[in-house]
């Protein structure tokens, strides 16, 4: 097993078993530690060497037959740098509410899991890892969650997830009877092909199963309660990490296997994704829990990020790339500054909030600034994703394309919103006792508002990576279709 | 053989142990039984007591004596006497004499070895059942079980007779020649005898329609008891369910698919939906048993259909061993009453060890990677896949929805407030062993062919 899988299975196993006092520190240490290891690896990656996967050598045997193989191509070593960049917040927000060993435990877990699902280059291998990334985080959210019916909500999540699962199941043991090959490795399934009815209905099925964890829009309906009850840590792994799995999913197991791009499947799945980015932008606009906003926000941006992946078109998976590594940094900025609120004067509402930027001056323009690289303001790093996937959606119909771009309003209005009501105003009640910032927090803020701003100006160095792997699918996908 | 006639004498000697004032002595002398049992067939002594048309040591017969063995060895091991005025002496003897049957099932060549092996194995077992005398629950399940197992042994006998009535013979090898002569001609006598065999080893397997006593059975037993049916009574008779379809009807393959499919998906139904609704632990148990065992038979069918035995073997395995992990642990937790859910609560407080334990156990039976139990499940499914779709489909389905009870299980262990007395680990041999297993169940899941390549290796060399 290469390093990037071993050691945080190692830390996680220490970390189960450390006492209470020391586990703090020490999961700080070595998610920076890991952080700082993923940029290394990301400097070290060759962008010459795309689609062609970095191989790293013999991870399992798991009973399927032959050697399984693990390695990143260059969407993957991204994601992989986000999952430690995710890991790393949500130890840094767990610092000051003292949690039992075991909630460290089960991050790093979920890290291992999350690199596994990121680096597996076998489907079994995959789905191996995928599941297995379901059972911390179900730990995380219902252990420390709070809110009314905790088992209802968390339940329905689980069950959606794992039938969710099971159809990804479905849809790789399909794959190999009906091609015959008897095994999984990517690079042996993209040889043979499918063909007709049957790729339909693996399209189908991993369009279910994946699209219940992005989540595509008839399928969302776990999604925001389980963000609002989850504690602030499993959320951002929520939307920061475990929604990208869904969105990786599509773009290493599903479109590489497209033997011809089916016209009808393709219209039907781009306009579902963009009724679910107006969906989620519209139920964004009235909510007044600040952490149903970004819920929704997800929501909407994911369902665009679907939409250009759908649109089979380079600029789309460019966008989606480089979009995905954005909402990830984005989305875990704005729930942090959710959390810190929360922290701060003990409520979440909007109704009962207002006037924070008189009271904590350097938060809240730290926060004005993520939240203005949420709306996709140019010069910000949400702009050029946003950018490149309308395009793409636009080109490929002018009209879808045009209600998309209503949610660049729609984000506008929201998030604008929430900032006037939480920050801006007569100082409210709750916020008038607002406990300073802590030094952490505005180091830990400042740096995402830092990525936000520099991955605005110089966007390129993100879509250079990327590029081959796009052109790739690309090819492939024009050739395929003639 | 041999085995055997160590494990009877064993029990046997057992027995007479109430005698003494000692309480721990069935306890270890079972154990050096089972050890001395395992020695033998490690070294693979006969002592000239081989009699090839009445019991055959096939490769399987020994691979599968072996986990017998190991299962038998590690309940004993586990058991926790809670109840001092019991007579511990009887059940351990008793377990020892089912077991008998058991691997006389596992080595069967003849339909009279199958007859006799599963009469061993189940007339202990309705004592057992019944052994907490004082309860009314465990009388009523050892009635229960008595008459209807009673009816299905003349099920059994009866088609035993209608078959040896058209092929003129009992021994295995036999019967299937008379198949091959006749060219499919046989008479209709034949096809009801062995439709008649068939259904009384679906009713000691527990699946449905015939599953109507294992609720029953399982709550009322005492939970060591349970614990015995669910790993070493399946194997036995789900090996003589593969015996029965590979070794006697091979020929008949088209008939008994067809009998056994719609079996099989009322099977994957009702364990899924009726487990969602219990509040009895063991109940709800009996009723995944029943999924499981439904997955089981398909491996068997698909054994056939593919040429590959290692399905359902695994299956079988990972079944058992994750069933005697859930099981133990829940011995450890009642006190002699009913489990229900609420007695689970807050596990995890109270005994880390045995809530991670029951946690591996019921998510390798729920079929979570990196348990054997999704290996296993993931196998037979790829097989469903290749001869049936909409079964196929079925059997995710029921995977899906049995998730909902066992998640409601791990639920409790986890995340909800104690509300009494848990008992605590205390014995250091139970927690090594109860490591242990859960070990194996993790190393079923993540290398199984290690394992496997192991068994094969060990007994086929």
């Amino acid at each position: 097993m290469h390093l990037i899988l071993l050691l945080p299975l190692l830390v996680a196993l220490t970390a189960f078993f450390l006492p209470k006092k020391l586990v703090r520190e020490f999961s700080l240490a070595f998610s920076g530690a890991f952080f700082l290891f993923s940029i290394y690896v990301l400097t070290q990656y060759n962008p010459m060497n795309h689609y062609n996967f970095t191989y790293f050598h013999e991870a399992f045997l798991v009973g399927t037959g032959g050697s399984l193989h693990i390695g990143l191509d260059s969407l993957g070593v991204l994601m992989f740098v986000l999952t430690n960049f995710v890991v790393l917040y949500a130890n840094i927000m767990a610092w000051n509410k003292s949690y039992s060993s075991s909630f460290y435990g089960c991050t790093f877990l979920m890290q291992f899991a999350l690199v596994g699902v990121f680096a597996s280059l076998n489907a079994i291998l995959f789905y191996f890892f995928w599941e297995l990334a379901l059972l911390p985080i179900y730990y995380i959210v219902y252990k420390w969650g709070n809110g009314k019916d905790l088992s209802k909500t968390f339940i329905r999540f689980f069950v959606y997830t794992f039938v969710g699962s099971l159809f990804i199941l479905a849809a790789f043991i399909l794959f190999a009877v009906e091609t015959k090959s008897g095994s999984f490795e990517i690079t042996e399934m993209a040889k043979t092909s499918l063909t007709g009815n049957t790729q339909i209905l693996y399209t189908i099925f991993l369009v279910i199963g994946f699209g219940v964890k992005i989540p595509i829009f008839p399928l969302h309906s776990w999604q925001a309660n389980t963000y609002r009850k989850a504690p602030a840590e499993g959320t951002i792994l929520l939307s920061g990490i475990m929604l990208k799995m869904g969105l990786f999913g599509l773009l290493r197991w599903l479109i590489p296997f497209q033997e011809e791009v089916l016209p009808l499947m393709q219209k039907l799945i781009l306009v579902l994704a963009i009724v679910g980015t107006l969906y989620g932008a519209i139920l964004a606009l009235r909510r007044n829990d600040l952490k149903l906003i970004a819920a929704f926000s997800s929501l909407s941006h994911v369902g665009l990020i679907v939409a250009g992946i759908f649109t089979f078109k380079f600029l789309g998976f460019q966008g989606s790339g480089i979009q995905m590594l954005v909402h990830g940094i984005n989305i875990v900025g704005i729930f942090y500054i959710i959390d810190i609120i929360e922290r701060s004067t003990g409520t979440r509402y909007l109704t009962e909030l207002g006037g924070i930027s008189s009271k904590a001056p350097i938060f809240s323009t730290l926060a004005f600034i993520i939240i203005l690289g949420s709306i996709a303001v140019p010069l910000t790093n949400g702009f050029p994703g946003e950018f490149l996937l309308l395009m793409s959606v636009f080109f490929y119909n002018p009209i879808l394309g045009a209600l998309a771009g209503v949610t660049v309003i729609l984000g506008a209005t929201y998030m604008l919103r929430m900032f006037q009501r939480a920050f801006m105003g007569e100082v409210s009640e709750s916020v008038s006792d607002f406990k300073p910032v802590s030094k952490t927090d505005l180091i830990a803020l400042g740096f995402i508002a830092l990525l936000v701003i520099v991955l605005g100006i110089y966007p390129q160095a993100v879509l250079d990576l990327t590029a081959n792997s796009s052109q790739y699918m690309t090819n492939l996908l024009e050739l395929k279709n003639n | 053989m041999l085995t055997i006639l160590i494990l009877f004498i064993t029990g046997l000697v057992t027995m007479f142990t109430s005698f003494f004032p000692h309480k721990s002595l069935p306890k270890y002398l079972g154990i050096t039984g089972i050890l001395t049992a395992l020695l033998a067939l490690h070294l693979r002594l006969g002592l000239g007591l081989d009699f090839p048309a009445f019991f055959t040591m096939f490769p399987l017969t020994r691979i599968m004596s072996v986990i017998v063995l190991i299962l038998l060895l590690v309940i004993f091991v586990l058991q926790r006497s809670y109840e001092k005025e019991y007579d511990w002496s009887a059940v351990y003897s008793l377990m020892l004499f089912s077991t008998c049957g058991v691997i006389l099932l596992l080595g069967q060549a003849n339909l009279l070895t199958l007859f006799l092996g599963i009469e061993i194995m189940s007339i202990p077992l309705y004592v057992l059942a019944a052994s907490k005398r004082n309860q009314a629950t465990s009388l009523e399940a050892g009635l229960k079980y008595f008459i209807l197992g009673s009816f299905a042994s003349a099920f059994l006998l009866f088609g035993i007779a209608l078959v040896y009535g058209t092929t003129g013979s009992f021994i295995m090898n036999d019967i299937v020649t008379a198949q091959n002569i006749s060219g499919g001609q046989l008479p209709a006598y034949f096809h009801i005898g062995y439709i008649f065999i068939i259904a009384s080893i679906l009713f000691k397997m527990a699946l449905a329609p015939f599953h109507f006593w294992s609720p029953d059975v399982y709550d009322g037993s005492p939970t060591v008891v349970t614990t015995f049916m669910t790993t070493v009574v399946k194997i036995g008779s789900s090996i003589t369910m593969y015996y029965l379809l590979v070794g006697y009807f091979r020929n008949q393959f088209e008939i008994y698919f067809k009998f056994l499919m719609p079996i099989i998906c009322v099977s994957f139904i009702l364990g899924a939906i009726l487990g969602l609704v219990q509040n009895n632990v063991k109940r709800m148990l009996a009723y995944s048993s029943i999924s499981h065992i439904a997955f089981v038979l398909t491996g068997i069918v698909l054994s056939i259909a593919l040429q590959d035995m290692s399905l359902f073997v695994f299956y079988l395995l990972t079944y058992t061993t994750s069933s005697l992990i859930v099981f133990s642990v829940i011995d450890h937790i009642e006190n002699g009453n009913t489990v229900f859910l609420d007695h689970l609560n807050g596990l995890s407080k109270h005994s880390p060890i045995l809530a991670v334990t029951l946690a591996i156990g019921v998510l390798s039976m729920a079929g979570i990677p990196f348990t054997g139990g999704f290996i296993a499940k993931y196998r037979v499914l790829t097989g469903i896949y290749q001869i049936n779709g909409w079964m196929f489909a079925l059997a995710l389905l029921s995977s899906a929805v049995a998730i909902g009870y066992y998640l409601r299980l791990l639920n409790r262990i986890f995340f909800y407030e104690k509300t009494q007395e848990n008992v605590a680990i205390k014995n250091i041999l139970l927690a090594i062993t109860m490591t242990i297993l859960t070990v194996t169940i993790v190393i079923l899941g993540i290398l199984p062919e290690l394992i496997l390549q192991g068994i094969y290796k060990y007994f086929l060399a």
